[in-house]
């Protein structure tokens, strides 16, 4: 399977024609691979047996709570979203502030396929084909001042529609933040769609941030404004519980956050947990990064 | 006059389902052991559609997921019930007596449910047991290291695996043999049944994230049914012995 850096826009494929192909790669990989099993007798488990979660695990198991903190309510409460019309404002340190429709988002920035693991800090993991395009592309085009040194992404704020924000469980609206070095890094993505068709309500329509090398709370859903500051912003887990939830949050086997050890994780519909990689398995294409700082400590 | 219709009207209904459930309580109380059957029936069906639905692969998106959990949720859910009956008995009492029932005043009218308190407390070990050996093998592939951090990690582990602990002694102390050796030690063995309710709700309420209020409905029943001892022993209930007669009757069937 090809790494989510190799991919390319012209690989993008139809769902059906992805799920037959799908289904060949498997049972092909299955024969070729079953000689080296019998000799391995249980690998370990790496990033090369990963495959894409189904459209069925990826939009019913889902932590939004603007809906909900039940991950299999959220489906259903998420129905009557409407995500269109829907305005993205580029604002704060900037040349070019802008507010840029949605539809007019995608005809600029033609859609890509990326396929990311997504590992969440309650312990489970998933594989996602992505669509979208890369943050930094339209960061660049509102070119960030010499003063943007951090990009706040601010969810909508409408208990309307939101159902969830009507209790105080967080401080609404959520807010989200990264240093501009990882919001310019290629791999970090600016979704606005899964398995080649325009995001579902509950995986966060019509635009969410997916930064795969960070657990998932950090991918903000439903964004609404993007500010480039000065200063790194507040973010809301992190004020909710800032010893369980930090900034950075990116995933690392070695430190336990939230409710435990992260060394493991619970691949949806295996009945055996694996080893959590450093970086989500990212660690060739981010490490540089955090050159110079102790990954251990930075929360 | 509609008010004495009306009074009147809702006096026979209650005559007429006293007329069905009293005699069907009286035939309960006389068949301590069918009761205890039943009551273990009851409490097998969660593990029966859990078994069924894993036979089915019909758990969901995250299987693992529910087969930790929910053998889990149901040890909480019969050790609150368990905790329960005592109190519910002497409300059943005073509620008979205030209405006047001619049935249902006396403490050995509702000794069904203490009939029931030895299946429901030994199904919620049960479930508590399978709880831990899925978390034992599906969550830690049986991996002592991954044990020890997760032991070392969150509190919700040492207070469930405390709460797990003290649960032993009762179940292996449930029998009528044990209940004759102990003699008057048994009621204080069977004490160690509030704190582990106690750390079971604090199990529950730890390993919880924010906004989730289940665990802390669970906490609020549990710290009332305790509250309720402390108030009894304090200021028993009119009628009521000064130690809550459903701890000291222990007529165990069988």
């Amino acid at each position: 399977m090809s790494r989510p850096t190799d991919i390319r826009s012209s690989e993008l494929t139809p769902h059906r024609v992805y799920l037959e192909r799908r289904r060949f790669m498997s049972q092909a990989s299955a024969l070729l691979a079953a000689p080296a099993l019998a000799r391995a007798g249980e690998a370990p488990r790496t990033a090369a047996d990963d495959k894409p979660s189904s459209w069925d695990e990826i939009t019913s198991y889902n932590n939004f709570y603007e809906y909900s903190p039940d991950k299999r309510a959220v489906a259903t409460l998420a129905e009557n979203l409407n995500p269109h019309p829907w305005t993205l404002s580029i604002e704060g340190e900037v040349a070019r502030p802008r507010v840029i429709d949605i539809d007019q988002l995608l005809r600029e920035f033609p859609a890509q396929e990326r396929i990311y693991r997504l590992r969440c800090v309650e312990g489970w993991s998933m594989v996602i084909p992505w669509m979208g395009l890369p943050l930094g592309d339209l960061l660049r085009q509102a070119q960030p001042t010499s003063r943007a040194r951090y990009v706040k992404f601010v969810s909508l704020l409408d208990p309307g529609r939101f159902y969830g924000q009507r209790r105080p469980t967080l401080p609404w609206p959520y807010t989200e933040g990264l240093t501009i070095a990882e919001a310019m890094h290629p791999l970090t993505l600016l979704a606005t769609g899964l398995y080649g068709k325009p995001m579902p309500n509950q995986n966060g329509a019509p635009v969410r941030l997916v930064v795969p090398w960070k657990y998932g709370y950090k991918s903000i859903k439903s964004i609404v404004t993007i500010r480039l500051e000065e200063q790194q912003p507040a973010t809301t887990w992190a004020q909710v519980a800032p010893h369980d939830y930090g900034f950075y949050a990116n995933v690392n086997p070695r430190v336990a956050l939230a409710r435990g050890t992260q060394s493991r994780e619970n691949r949806i519909g295996e009945l055996h947990k694996r080893e959590t990689l450093l970086f989500n398995g990212y660690a060739d294409q981010v490490a540089h990064l955090y050159a110079g700082l102790d990954v251990d400590k930075l929360l | 006059m509609p008010g004495s219709t009306l009074t009147s009207s809702s006096e026979a209904a209650a005559t007429r389902l006293a007329s069905c459930v009293v005699p069907a309580l009286r035939t309960a109380n006389r068949h301590p052991r069918a009761l205890a059957a039943l009551g273990y029936a009851l409490a097998a069906l969660p593990a029966l559609q859990l078994a069924w639905q894993t036979a089915r692969g019909a758990l969901g998106v995250n299987p693992l997921e529910i087969l930790v959990r929910r053998p889990g949720h149901w040890a909480l859910v019969l050790l609150t019930c368990v905790l329960a009956l005592t109190p519910l008995r002497h409300a059943l009492v005073s509620l008979s007596r205030r209405v006047g029932a001619r049935w249902g005043r006396r403490f050995s009218d509702w000794n069904w449910l203490v009939y029931l308190r030895r299946p429901l407390g030994l199904a919620s070990f049960a479930y508590a047991g399978a709880h831990l050996a899925l978390y034992a093998t599906l969550d830690l592939d049986l991996d002592w290291h991954e044990f020890v951090l997760d032991l070392d990690g969150k509190p919700f582990v040492p207070a469930g695996l405390a709460a797990f602990a003290l649960l032993v002694p009762l179940a292996v102390t449930s029998t009528d043999a044990w209940m004759r050796r102990l003699k008057r030690h048994w009621k204080r063995v069977h004490w160690l049944v509030y704190p582990a309710a106690l750390l079971a709700a604090l199990h529950f309420m730890w390993l919880s994230k924010p906004g989730v209020a289940d665990p802390y409905g669970y906490g609020a029943i549990i710290l009332a049914l305790l509250a309720y001892r402390v108030v009894v022993r304090w200021r028993p209930a009119p009628g009521a012995p000064a130690v809550p007669e459903g701890e000291a009757a222990e007529r165990a069937p069988g």
